[in-house]
C-alpha cells in the first residue's frame, strides 16, 4: 500500500493517507495530554 | 496529471494554464493564511488546544458544548500547523487538490483531456468550494472522502485489485470522523460497498471488518463516547441536535430544497453594504414563494427563519454562494428531472447532485451557512454539466463549451477577488498584518486581545479570565501563549469567586450574558461584526479590584 501510495495515479490515496496518519498521532498526542 | 493524455487543444490549453494558475494562487494563499473562520476560532481548532492543556476526556478547559460533541478526526489534522503557525490551510486545500485529481482523471477517461481541464477550471470556479478548500472547517474532507470512494471503486472495477477496496473502506472511516454528517454519507456509502460484494462472500467479510476497524480508527469514537458520556447522547445534547436538524419533516425538507437551489441561482456579487438591490430581491421572492407554499420558517434553525432569509452570493467563506457555474449547475441539476437520460453519464451524475441537495434539506435545518455542506453536490452538478457539454458533438456545442469556459475562468478569477480576506490585498496581509487580518471576520476579539497585552504590559502579574459563552471566539486569546488566559463558564467564574482566588488586579474578559456586577469595569471595546443584525457587538474588561472574596449575595 505504501509503495502504491508513491505513484502519480494513487494521488488521492497519498492525500488520504497522509491526513489519516496525522489526524491518528495528533488525536493520540492530544487525548493523552 | 498529463503524462498519457492526448494532445489538448485550444480550449484545453487555456483551461489548463488557469487551472494550474488558480490551484497555485490557492495553494500559496493556504500556506500564508492564518486561521480565519470564526467556527475554528470558536471550535473546530480552538478546541485542540485546550485538549493539548486537559486531554479530551474530562477535560475542565473544555467551555462549550461544541468542545466536546463534534467529531474531530479531521480537525486535529491541523495540529502541527497550530504549533507552526502556517500552513493551516493546507489539509483543506490538499483535499480540494484531490478531488480536482479524481475530478480529471475520471473525466479524461470518459471524454478526453480537454472536456478534464475544463471540469477543473469550472470546479475552481465555485466560490464556496474554493473558500471551503482554503480555509479551516471540516466540510471539504466529506467532499474528499465521498471522491476517494467513486475514484477506488471505478478503479477496483477496472483493476480488479482488493487494496482499492481498501481505500472505499478507508475513505469511509475517515468520512465518518470528520463531521456528523460525515456518518449519515459513511453509512450509506458503507451498504452501496457491501451491497456490490453481495456474492463475494470472503470479500465481503473482510471489508465488513476493515469498516468495523477504519472506523474505530478513523471514525472519531472517542468524542462520540465523551458525548454521550456528558450529554447522554453521543451526537450531543438531544435539544441542540433538534436545532440542527431538520425538525419538520419532508414539509422541512421541501421547504429547505427550495432555500438550498434558490440559493445557487446567482444574480451578481454581494457586497458588505446594504444597498444589494437584485439579491434582496431574489431573497424576498424566495420567502414570497415559501409563505404561498405555508412553508414559512418550516425546517429552518429557530435563530435563522425566513425574516432574515438572504441568498449571500459571494464574499465570505461561510456564507457564500456558489456564482454563475453554480446557478448552471443548478440548472443542470433541475434540467435532469425534464430529460430523462438515465443512460447518459451526465444526467446520473445530474441526478445524483440533485438526490444529495434533497438529503441535505431533508436531514439538516436551514441556516445562513448550508452552502458549504452543499459543496459535493454542487461540484456534482458542475461536473455532470461539463459531461453533458462532452456527450455529444456538433459545431454549436463546441461554441457552448467555449461560452462555459469563458464564464468559467471569470468566476474562478472572481472568486478571490470578491471575498473580503481572498484576494491579493488579503494575502500581503496574511504576512504583514497577520493578527489584524486573523481576525478581520470579527474585529472584536482582535481589539480585545490587543488591550490584554497592553494591560498585561502594565502589570505582568494579572491573571487572565476569560468569561465565555458557548459561542466565544476562544482562540486567537488562546494562541498568544502570554496571556496565560483562563476560559470558565460564568458558573465555574462565580464559583472561583466566591472561593477568593480572585487577586487584586486580574483581569476579567466578558463574552457571557452574565452580569458581573460584583467586579469593577474598566473598559468597554465594540468593533463591527458582520453577523451581528446591528454590526456591533461588545464586549467588557474587568479588573477585579478588591482581592478579598465578595459577598456570596454579589455573586448571584
Amino acid at each position: 500500500m505504501l509503495r502504491a501510495a508513491g505513484k502519480a495515479e494513487n494521488l488521492p490515496y497519498t492525500i488520504l493517507g497522509g491526513l489519516m496518519l496525522l489526524s491518528l498521532v495528533a488525536r493520540l498526542v492530544l487525548i493523552l495530554s | 496529471m498529463t503524462a498519457d493524455a492526448p494532445p489538448l487543444s485550444a480550449i484545453g490549453r487555456v483551461a489548463r494554464f488557469f487551472a494550474w494558475g488558480a490551484l497555485a494562487y490557492w495553494g500559496i494563499y493556504a500556506l500564508v493564511a492564518p486561521v480565519t473562520t470564526i467556527d475554528s476560532q470558536m471550535y473546530n481548532l480552538a478546541r485542540l488546544e485546550l485538549a493539548a492543556r486537559g486531554g479530551l476526556f474530562d477535560n475542565g478547559y473544555f467551555t462549550s458544548v461544541f468542545h466536546v460533541i463534534f467529531p474531530w478526526s479531521y480537525d486535529a489534522v491541523h495540529l502541527p500547523f497550530l504549533r507552526l503557525g502556517w500552513g493551516y490551510a493546507l489539509p483543506s486545500f490538499f483535499c480540494l487538490v484531490g478531488t480536482c485529481f479524481v475530478v480529471f482523471k475520471m473525466v479524461r477517461a470518459r471524454f478526453g483531456a480537454n472536456a478534464a481541464w475544463v471540469a477543473i477550471v469550472s470546479l475552481l470556479a465555485l466560490p464556496c468550494l474554493v473558500y471551503q478548500g482554503s480555509s479551516t472547517k471540516n466540510d471539504i474532507p466529506i467532499l474528499f472522502c465521498g471522491a476517494v470512494w467513486v475514484y477506488a471503486r471505478w478503479r477496483w472495477r477496472r483493476e480488479a485489485k482488493g487494496v482499492h477496496l481498501a481505500w472505499m473502506v478507508l475513505a469511509i472511516g475517515f468520512m465518518a470522523g470528520a463531521k456528523t454528517t460525515g456518518l449519515l454519507y459513511g453509512f450509506i456509502l458503507a451498504l452501496w460497498t457491501l451491497w456490490e460484494l453481495r456474492s463475494q462472500r470472503k470479500p465481503a467479510l473482510l471489508v465488513g471488518s476493515g469498516l468495523l476497524g477504519a472506523v474505530f480508527l478513523f471514525g472519531s469514537v472517542e468524542t462520540y463516547v465523551e458525548s454521550a458520556r456528558i450529554y447522554g447522547h453521543p451526537l450531543g445534547p438531544p435539544a441542540l441536535l433538534r436545532r440542527l436538524g431538520n425538525p419538520d419533516g419532508v414539509r422541512g425538507g421541501l421547504a429547505n430544497l427550495i432555500r438550498n437551489l434558490g440559493g445557487g441561482l446567482y444574480v451578481g456579487p454581494t457586497s458588505f453594504g446594504d444597498d444589494q438591490v437584485t439579491v434582496t430581491a431574489l431573497s424576498d421572492a424566495g420567502r414570497k414563494l415559501l409563505g404561498w407554499l405555508r412553508l414559512t420558517d418550516v425546517g429552518a434553525d429557530p435563530r435563522f427563519g425566513d425574516r432574515t432569509l438572504f441568498f449571500r452570493q459571494s464574499g465570505l467563506e461561510e456564507l457564500s454562494g456558489f456564482g454563475p457555474i453554480g446557478m448552471l449547475a443548478v440548472t443542470t441539476m433541475l434540467g435532469a428531472c425534464f430529460r430523462w437520460r438515465p443512460r447518459e453519464r451526465w444526467w446520473q451524475l445530474a441526478a445524483a447532485a440533485l438526490l444529495g441537495v434533497c438529503l441535505v434539506s431533508l436531514t439538516v435545518a436551514f441556516t445562513h451557512w448550508t452552502n458549504r455542506y452543499l459543496i459535493g453536490w454542487y461540484a456534482l452538478g458542475t461536473v455532470a454539466l461539463v459531461c453533458a457539454l462532452w456527450e455529444r458533438e456538433a459545431p454549436w456545442i463546441r461554441t457552448m463549451r467555449w461560452g462555459f469556459l469563458v464564464v468559467a475562468l471569470g468566476s474562478a478569477i472572481a472568486a478571490p477577488l470578491l471575498s473580503f480576506n481572498r484576494g491579493p490585498a488579503a494575502m500581503l496581509a496574511a504576512v504583514a498584518d497577520r493578527d489584524r487580518f486573523e481576525t478581520g471576520t470579527f474585529p472584536l476579539v482582535g481589539k480585545v486581545r490587543e488591550r490584554l497585552r497592553s494591560l498585561r504590559a502594565q502589570s505582568p502579574d494579572a491573571r487572565v479570565y476569560f468569561v465565555v459563552s458557548d459561542e466565544s471566539v476562544v482562540l486567537p486569546i488562546l494562541e498568544d501563549q502570554k496571556l496565560e488566559a483562563l476560559l470558565l463558564t460564568p458558573t465555574q467564574f462565580r464559583r472561583i469567586a466566591a472561593q477568593g482566588y480572585l487577586a487584586s488586579g486580574d483581569l476579567v474578559i466578558q463574552e457571557s450574558e452574565e452580569d458581573l456586577p460584583f467586579l469593577a469595569r474598566i473598559e468597554e471595546i465594540t468593533a463591527p461584526n458582520i453577523f451581528s443584525d446591528h454590526r456591533t457587538l461588545t464586549r467588557w474588561i474587568y479588573r477585579v479590584v478588591e482581592s478579598p472574596a465578595p459577598k456570596a449575595g454579589n455573586l448571584r
